[in-house]
């Protein structure tokens, strides 16, 4: 990703919302900042109890181009836009070693200059045609999106195809993209959510590709020959898929869709992966110092991928837990009772190889050890004793009845389609989905409560200058005995 | 589109003010049936309603014309602990009902507090909207508050405080640099507050903004999705219709913004900072200043061509051609209800400093002041902030803010209908002479974040 250096720092300056969103998708708060396994699971989809949404996925066109590939279209004409999002399986992980960061200089270089354009004449260009154009890498998935006015379209389609097939990785932008990725390595040494990442990977999983990140040592080992062999080990046809939603009809879509992707290489190059196996967690938490009031506490202990038969009612738990919100039992017991934090999440982290339970929260450095003490109380807790039959329900009439949320958009329908393609879940999962949610029983709970959630699963670690460290286990002692509780809440 | 992606990212419209939606290009809209309609009800709460049938739900917003510019001295940050302080008790639901309430109707909701305006919204399929309309109506008046919860949510919004501006270098920056641009005007002081006030601020503190700012008469409910005025209007009626009106209602006074004396730099230097900065600040306008005409329109766009991007003025010459630069921008803040913001800044290439990089920015600046823009420029930038117009009309969400933040602030709905139309009728020289009316010679704050030696 470029570097949005001003949107970032106003972003934190002006958006006071009050209390956090209440999605339970709503991602750990700077984690994800570090280097990637994409931390938010890719839970699609939320509907409408059972009714699929009006005009959204009842009518999802497959167009099929004679290559092979395809893309689902939901023709939406109320907007005259169009939003079309392409992904190929393979993505940094891929890297040769030593030049790690070379696939995100790849994509850096998508928009800037193709064909007989320049970086400035390409981007000179798309501002004409009023669209947007970029691509990402993560672990496991490369991505592009691009937007336009349907009357672009054809002509907005053309310029993704300069940038995919003619791309021309001169030397100006590229240096320029070293340049930014450098800075990006040299902030990240300050930052937090990445530093701790790095102690996750460090602490857990230090061996797998997933554990790699870029250096400037590596960044500086990327020829452009490497990023272009990057560009064609994966953005290939075999791997591609293609989702649209917007004022565009199946047949215009085929006929651009055709010119656009045949200059993609056949197959994929990109090798699969290992599964990642965890090592076991510390005992004690790990701290990271960093000059900063308040620390930032993360805990990741194994999960479940996203095809386990147990992914749903782990999506249940995860909602009690800490995925709800305001209706979650760790923002009830650690923001609203106590005042610990502005907010606290956990969440299903899944990738294709790696499934892990993650959570964290930001406090003030004298606070530490209480957060992590009455934290571990709570994943005790719901380990030990599962559930009440409201919070089932509660958890039930939320992630089935938020379902629709999530399609209120062309680009939120785009995105809903690509996380089903992408996850293989099938094209009738927006109809069954909420199915499985209701299926969960209260059983399905307890038991995959108790087999992930207890504390000693868990790897802490702390960024920051904390204090209360040796209180962990007071705190928690106290978390477990409720006749003090009001005490505790009243200071 | 650009202006969009960095809208979402920063979740806040307050950036710059290009996000109107209205009908755009003549080609486009044939029917306009997403064209908004209004009402107003006996006791002066006025409805505006966004019509997007695309799927059955609807974001439901409520806005109150009182933020944190209204706080007294010494309370600075009450408007925005009041705003997580709705989420407690009434009469009816115990405290911390409220959000579990939403979310076992499948929505999801929030708040945010501006300066100038305090909002509360939910997104929530349609057949709930009543329920969501019944209780947002109920904590507009009972709200019942003791110190058990408003202790604990003090103490929450200290650690929102820490993590979104203790925690980071360039916040407190920016932070310092408004009470410098502002001085003694409300705009001077951070929304969320200064920590030790926040932390003074009491129950009373609580009540007492609640009784002088919350009633039918000073709110403004804006909804957008799967729902016509003529639905809505029975319920409207019947659920906040009938909430009697405050009757008493302050008038918003506020001093007037006084402009700077003379420029001045702030350096703030920090461990944690790895890549300095340079930015720099005028006051504006604004497009809810009665008298400012075109001159915001103007502003948005010589911003854009000036800074805007990759294709801009500063990028191309500090990051392309003069390689001094990795990073280089203009911006506007068009949308404050009584002044504006006019914003500059680039980061450093290795082994360049912050005053050699001023100058050279300046010499983008004085060139654009001197010449304005070209016509091929005037002409992308006008039709790029247009187009914002259609995309956004894709987000329920933006739609809310775009409409919302404008009744709030006093602008007409005709006044965001016109946006497109004048954004596109302005000339080079319009857009060069507002730039230059409100940078050239003026006084301006320059910040400098800069790294401390051993980092």
């Amino acid at each position: 990703m470029k570097l949005k250096l001003t949107a970032l720092s106003f972003a934190s300056i002006f958006a006071l919302a009050g209390c956090t969103n209440l999605s339970g998708t709503e991602s750990v708060p700077e984690v994800q900042a570090g280097p990637p396994p994409s931390l938010s699971v890719t839970e699609p989809a939320p509907v409408v109890e059972a009714e699929a949404p009006k005009n959204g996925l009842s009518n999802i066109q497959i167009v099929e181009a004679d290559a092979g590939y395809s893309a689902w279209l939901v023709t939406e004409p109320a907007i005259p836009i169009v939003s079309v999002n392409m992904a190929w399986r393979g993505g940094e992980t891929s890297d040769p070693d030593g030049k790690e960061g070379a696939s995100s200089l790849m994509v850096y270089m998508m928009n800037e200059g193709a064909g007989d354009m320049d970086s400035n004449a390409y981007a000179t260009r798309m501002e004409e045609l009023n669209m947007s154009f970029g691509c990402s890498t993560g672990n496991d998935w490369t991505s592009c999106s691009m937007s336009t006015l349907s009357e672009n379209f054809e002509e907005a389609m053309e310029m993704v195809r300069l940038g995919l097939t003619e791309t021309r990785f001169d030397e100006g932008p590229y240096m320029r993209a070293m340049e930014e990725t450098l800075i990006g390595i040299q902030q990240s040494a300050t930052s937090a959510g990445t530093i701790a990442t790095r102690a996750m990977y460090e602490a857990i999983y230090p061996d797998h590709p997933y554990a790699e990140y870029a250096t400037h040592d590596s960044v500086m080992a990327v020829a452009v020959e490497d990023a272009i062999a990057q560009r064609d080990a994966i953005m290939t046809k075999d791997t591609l898929l293609v989702t649209v939603v917007g004022d565009i009809a199946p047949d215009r879509l085929k006929a651009a869709m055709e010119t656009t992707f045949a200059g993609l290489p056949e197959t994929s190059s990109v090798e699969p992966l290992e599964e990642v196996v965890l090592k076991d967690p510390p005992v004690e938490p790990i701290v990271k110092d960093l000059v900063q009031p308040q620390s930032l506490v993360l805990w990741v202990g194994p999960g479940l991928k996203r095809d386990d038969e147990d992914f749903f009612s782990a999506y249940v738990t995860n909602y009690i837990l800490g995925g709800g919100g305001f209706s979650a039992r760790l923002m009830d017991e650690i923001r609203e009772k106590r005042g610990l934090t502005y907010g606290i999440y956990t969440q299903l982290s899944t990738s294709d190889h790696l499934g892990r339970w993650m959570g964290s929260a930001q406090t003030a450095n004298e606070n530490v050890g209480e957060l992590i003490g009455r934290t571990q109380a709570e994943l005790y807790r719901l380990a030990t004793e599962g559930p009440t039959e409201a919070e089932m329900a509660d958890a039930k009439s939320y992630l089935t009845g938020a379902y629709p949320l999530g399609f209120d958009s062309n680009s939120k329908i785009a995105g809903q389609m690509m996380g089903v393609r992408q996850e293989e879940l099938g094209l009738d999962y927006f109809a069954t989905r909420n199915d499985m949610v209701n299926a969960v029983t209260i059983d399905d709970v307890r038991r995959v409560a108790a087999e992930f959630l207890m504390p000693e699963k868990f790897t802490f670690i702390v960024v920051g200058q904390p204090e209360g460290m040796d209180e962990i286990e007071s705190f928690y002692e106290d978390s477990l005995n409720p006749a003090e509780e009001d005490e505790v809440a009243e200071e | 589109m650009r202006l969009i992606q960095s809208m979402a990212l920063a979740g806040a419209i307050f950036l710059s003010a290009p996000l109107f939606a209205a009908p755009a290009v003549a080609d486009s809209a044939p029917t306009e049936e997403w064209a908004p309609e209004t009402f107003t009800l006996d006791n002066g709460m006025e409805v505006v309603v966004l019509p997007d049938h695309r799927a059955p739900v609807v974001t439901h917003m409520v806005w109150y014309r009182v933020g944190a510019a209204d706080e007294l001295p010494g309370k600075s940050g009450i408007a925005h602990l009041f705003e997580h302080l709705m989420f407690k008790a009434t009469d009816e639901l115990p405290a911390g009902e409220f959000s579990k309430v939403v979310a076992r109707n499948g929505g999801q909701d929030n708040a945010f507090t501006s300066w100038d305006y305090t909002a509360y919204y939910q997104r929530v399929a349609v057949d709930r909207l009543e329920t969501m309309m019944r209780m947002e109506a109920n904590r507009m008046t009972d709200l019942l508050l003791t110190d058990e919860e408003v202790l604990p949510e003090r103490d929450v919004v200290k650690e929102e405080r820490r993590q979104r501006v203790d925690n980071n270098p360039g916040a407190i920056l920016f932070e310092n640099m408004m009470a410098q641009l502002f001085h003694d005007h409300p705009y001077g002081i951070p929304i969320i507050g200064h920590m030790e006030e926040v932390a003074a601020l009491t129950r009373e503190d609580a009540t007492s903004f609640y009784g002088e700012w919350y009633g039918p008469e000073n709110a403004v409910l804006v909804i957008a999705g799967d729902i016509t005025a003529a639905e809505l209007r029975p319920m409207a009626e019947e659920i906040y219709g009938v909430i009697p009106p405050k009757g008493d209602l302050s008038e918003r006074v506020f001093p007037d913004v006084i402009p700077l004396e003379e420029s001045l730099t702030l350096e703030h230097t920090d461990p944690k900072v790895r890549q300095e900065e340079y930015d720099e600040y005028w006051q504006a306008t604004s497009y809810s200043l009665p008298d400012a005409g075109l001159d915001p329109h103007a502003l948005d766009v010589a911003v854009q061509i000036l800074g805007g991007g990759r294709t801009s003025r500063l990028y191309q010459a500090l990051v392309e051609e003069q390689k001094i630069a990795v990073n280089a921008y203009a911006w506007s803040w068009t949308d404050l209800r009584l002044s504006g913001l006019v914003g500059i800044g680039a980061s450093p290439a290795r082994g360049v400093g912050l005053d050699a990089l001023k100058v050279a920015t300046h010499d983008v600046v004085a060139d654009f002041i001197e010449n304005g823009p070209t016509e091929d420029e005037l002409e992308r930038a006008k039709s790029n902030l247009v187009a914002t117009a259609i995309f956004q009309r894709d987000s329920q969400y933006m739609m809310t803010r775009v409409y919302g933040s404008a009744r709030a602030n006093g602008d007409t709905l005709q006044s965001v209908a016109d946006w497109p139309d004048e954004v596109d009728s302005l000339t080079a020289e319009q857009v060069r002479a507002a730039f230059a009316r409100y940078v050239e010679d003026q006084s301006s704050v320059t910040t400098y974040l800069l790294r401390s030696e051993e980092g």
